[in-house]
């Protein structure tokens, strides 16, 4: 701001921000705390738990993880899942966000209406249900299973719908008088002018993907097709606090590493996402 | 190249028409320009031609063919848009491509008509470009040129320079009539500047709310508007209108009492006016003159100083504003009254419908 | 007038008439028809259908591997109101939901307005804050759980510090229900806070500034132009927190197990249990349903009411 403040005020602001740094360092403490531990020799956390700083260091417990085989391969069905539903959310809700956008078609406004109310459905209301088609059709434990019921979810198809209205109509006028089809100026001029908007979508959709717990839970019954959310929920309760807390930490350290790279890595979409989710 | 026709065409939005019954013909190579105020129709009417809005009712053709059902794309025309509609993602040279490679045109062909439009734009150095990158002239320039390429029947301006500011708005103007004359091909113009029809067209179209009000050369209706509409339209500035009363009529010769008793001889179509009629008398600004005999008193409100000519903003005793424009380095002072005289130049004679009733003579020389 | 009087008079190709345009349409729809199939089809499949589906079980006696033992009509609704679980269920959830969206909203707007603002100090502190949402349920829990533990946790060594009595907070009926709040406090701000920002982004400096010409104090600032700007996000905040909130499963599922003495059991839990444990399919749809009713009653009260404050 470039208003002259007061002295006054000035040390208000500077007294607000030192303030909110410390919260912020006691916000990450839980995290450094966490990963802290994942570094520390089980037999030293026997002892006591406490201390932000891993002496003795020990990359054991990574290690440790890395032979069970069980965390890898837990790792490796979420990283299906959640790529496969966000290839598929970005397709199937920017065709379908194209559509209601730009194109014109019976019925456009109970179609439009009908999709916004499957907003209303929480996953609660329909993962019992769910289960029971799956289950007669037998593909639980499959990775379509695990992926498929989020694609079903309208969110994207608004937000992709409410970015192509904002493009400007002649860009696809000036693309229908060269020539190109519906399906050209699609792919052509509106799919690569909504990458940041495919963008945002697909981190969202990703992150979500990686971190769902109930329809995994219920629908991954076997250990092999565990996503790590799940996995690690499994190992919480038996693998004793006690003797493998180290491991413990580390298969946690290890199953968010994927999403806080993405995050730090693409920061800039989320925030653009919230604006664009919040409507305006 | 192509021509271009309208027959009888009309477009509504439910019930609200936006054009009524418009027939035009534009020739080949001819340069036609729309003109009139905003919301008149005039890039709804361009947009039909286009195919980028259905026709409700009437005809258009290009080429003598009837278009109405054919797709925008099919028509052989090409579209300037006034936010320019460049592909953002697209370098220069592809946003030219575009199109050539939609039909499939090779690749040494497309090669050659993007490096002749470059040469005619000058826009060489800047093809591998991204449009962000661009100045907002040469942007203009760019969409210039993807319509080039595609080297259609017609080509369509809709408001081309009005993002631009005054300057290279002026550059462009002239930019566009050299184009035109290189290519010698049909295009048609839209615009709300006046100047930019008067100075660009070989033929202006004057609309308003959706209806056509005159066609013709620029001098044409500059000389011989068809109504107060078109008078007050064209020309800066406007021209001045004084409301006035016939006192005698006698063949074309009549007076017209204005401005609280002044009596100014004018020349009608014989017939078209009778000693009572109520009419407005049309006087352009740059006829008017600073005369000792002057019969109209103007009471000075505003001197605008222009350079090559002082514009001055005066009151009748009638109320009635006048603009006359001067070419005395010495203007008159504000607040002070001045004799106006209307020198040589045609009296333009309106009847209370609006309608001209001047009789039409050869301006002399 | 319609014609001008230079415009030529040409003789009509062919008869003015309104033009059939039906092909032209037909293939659009067809394109539409392409570009919506394939959300539809997954909509209609697996959300639309599912939700019919639903409630249809919801008045069957149904269990966990498919068996359809026929109508019981309103009889699984009938069960619901004697059955005092559920009632705990529901109350612990209500409790839940009324500790977390006034806590999570304030404290959403707090971080907000002081993280909101240039410089890059502010722009670390606005990631520490979002980063905790990106964790997944089952890694927050295990932080948190670990947290509070009374042995090895990070709170225990503070309160003995002070000179305190280590509270085992998962354990305590009375204490359970708030560290799950907490947890979720932790976990789930970076949203809100993040909406918050972008509402106080697009507040017009112009204002400020008037603001400040007029000598207003930072106090009227914020309640005469800060607060009236947000309003509506605020109202989105307070509807979304409902809404997902309602949904709470994960947080008491992993760190109490709905213990201890049932304090933590929400009725998602309690729907996972009746149908995963007890097989009890169509009793846990018809609870399914009561919660999702009760979620779209609490949405729209709050849109109501958010819209009673636009005519004022």
């Amino acid at each position: 701001m470039t208003a002259a403040r007061s002295g006054w005020a000035l040390w208000g602001d500077r007294l607000l921000l030192a303030v909110t740094v410390l919260v912020a360092i006691l916000w990450l403490l839980p995290v450094i705390w966490v990963v802290a531990m994942s570094l520390k020799p089980n037999a030293v956390l026997q002892q006591s738990t406490w201390g932000f700083i891993p002496m003795p260091f020990t990359l054991e417990n990574y290690a440790n993880l890395l032979q069970l085989a069980t965390v890898p391969r837990w790792l490796v069905n979420s990283l299906i899942v959640a790529v496969g539903m966000t290839l598929l959310v970005l397709v199937v809700s920017s065709l379908a966000g194209y559509a209601f956008a730009r194109l014109q078609f019976p019925f456009k406004r109970a179609i439009f209406v009908l999709m916004i109310a499957g907003l209303m459905i929480p996953e609660q209301a329909v993962f019992l249900p769910l289960h029971q088609m799956f289950a007669s059709w037998g593909i639980h434990n499959t990775h379509a299973a695990l992926m498929m019921p989020r694609v079903a979810v309208p969110i994207g198809v608004f937000l992709m719908m409410q970015f192509f209205r904002a493009v400007p109509r002649e860009l696809e006028e000036a693309a229908e008088l060269d020539h190109a089809s519906r399906f050209t100026i699609f792919w052509r001029i509106m799919l690569p002018l909504s990458v940041p908007a495919l963008t945002t979508l697909g981190l969202f959709t990703f992150i979500h993907a990686w971190n769902d717990f109930l329809w995994p839970l219920v629908s991954a019954t076997d250990a092999d097709m565990y996503t790590v959310t799940v996995g690690l929920a499994s190992i919480q309760g038996n693998f004793a606090f006690t003797e493998g807390l180290g491991s413990v930490m580390a298969s946690a350290v290890f199953a968010s590493l994927p999403i806080v790279l993405l995050f730090l890595i693409f920061q800039r979409f989320i925030v653009a996402g919230v604006a664009m989710s919040a409507g305006k | 190249m192509a021509d271009v026709a309208l027959r009888g065409v009309s477009k509504s939005y439910g019930n609200v028409d936006v054009i009524h019954d418009v027939s035009l013909d534009v020739e080949q190579g001819e340069f036609v320009v729309f003109v009139g105020p905003s919301g008149c129709g005039k890039s709804t009417l361009l947009r039909m031609i286009a195919g980028l809005e259905e026709v409700t009712q009437g005809d258009v053709l290009i080429g003598g063919a009837r278009v109405n059902d054919t797709a925008a794309r099919d028509r052989g025309v090409a579209m300037v848009f006034q936010n320019y509609a460049l592909y953002p993602h697209m370098s220069v040279r592809e946003n030219m491509a575009f199109g050539l490679r939609n039909i499939g045109t090779p690749r040494t062909e497309i090669d050659s008509r993007i490096a002749k439009a470059a040469e005619i734009l000058q826009l060489d150095s800047y093809l591998d470009r991204k449009p962000r990158a661009m100045s907002g002239g040469q942007r203009q320039r760019v969409a210039i040129g993807r319509a080039i390429v595609r080297e259609p029947d017609v080509f369509l301006f809709d408001e081309p320079l009005s993002n631009l500011d005054a300057a290279l708005r002026v550059q462009m103007r002239t930019e566009i009539a050299r184009i035109h004359h290189r290519l010698g091909a049909t295009m048609i113009y839209v615009t709300h500047d006046q100047t930019e029809a008067m100075t660009m067209a070989d033929r202006i179209v004057v609309l308003r709310a959706g209806v056509i009000e005159q066609v013709g050369a620029p001098l044409d209706l500059y000389e011989r508007p068809a109504n107060l509409f078109v008078a007050g339209f064209l020309g800066s500035p406007k021209m001045n209108f004084l409301p006035g009363r016939i006192t005698a009529a006698q063949g074309p010769e009549v007076q017209v009492e204005v401005a609280g008793g002044v009596r100014l001889p004018a020349r009608v179509r014989p017939g078209s006016a009778a000693a009572g009629d109520t009419v407005t008398l049309g006087l352009r600004p740059e006829m008017l003159q600073v005369h000792p005999d002057g019969p109209l008193r103007g009471h000075v409100d505003v001197v605008e100083q222009l350079g090559h000519v002082q514009l001055v903003y005066a009151t009748l005793p009638d109320r009635t504003a006048i603009v006359a424009e001067l070419r005395d380095r010495r203007p008159p002072a504000v607040g002070t009254d001045i004799p106006l005289a209307p020198g040589p130049g045609l009296r333009h004679v309106f009847d209370a419908q609006g309608l001209a009733i001047t009789l039409p003579e050869e301006v002399p020389a | 007038m319609t014609a001008s009087p230079q415009a030529r008079s040409v003789p009509l190709a062919e008869p003015r008439t309104r033009a059939p345009r039906h092909r032209v349409r037909r293939r659009d729809w067809l394109t539409a028809l392409l570009f919506l199939a394939p959300f539809m089809a997954v909509y209609l499949v697996l959300l639309v259908y599912p939700l019919f589906l639903g409630i249809w079980i919801s008045f069957r006696d149904w269990d966990l591997m498919g068996g359809d033992y026929g109508w019981v009509g309103t009889l699984n609704y009938q069960d619901l109101w004697t059955d005092r679980n559920f009632w705990a269920a529901a109350r612990n959830t209500l409790w839940f939901v009324a500790l977390t969206v006034p806590s999570m909203t304030l404290i959403a707007l707090l971080l907000a307005l002081a993280v909101h603002g240039p410089g890059r100090i502010r722009a670390i502190c606005r990631s520490v804050f979002f980063l905790s949402s990106v964790f997944s349920v089952t890694v927050v829990t295990l932080v948190w759980a670990m947290v509070l533990s009374p042995d090895r946790g990070l709170i225990a060594p503070v309160v003995q510090f002070l000179g305190g009595t280590p509270v085992n907070f998962l354990g305590s009926p009375t204490w359970a229900m708030p560290a799950i709040v907490v947890t979720t406090l932790w976990w789930g701000v970076g949203l809100p806070m993040a909406l918050f920002l972008a509402a106080l982004g697009s507040i017009p400096k112009e204002l400020y500034e008037a603001a400040e010409l007029d000598h207003a104090s930072r106090w009227s600032v914020f309640w005469r132009i800060t607060l009236p700007s947000i309003r509506h996000t605020l109202i989105l905040v307070v509807v979304l927190q409902i809404v997902g909130q309602f949904q709470i499963f994960g947080q008491p599922f992993l760190m109490t197990q709905g213990g201890p003495a049932n304090s933590t059991r929400t009725l998602v839990q309690y729907i996972y249990e009746t149908s995963f444990r007890d097989w009890l399919v169509g009793y846990g749809a018809a609870m399914a349903m009561v919660l999702f009713v009760l979620m779209m009653l609490f949405s729209m009260l709050q849109l109501w009411l958010g819209r009673q404050g636009d005519d004022r």
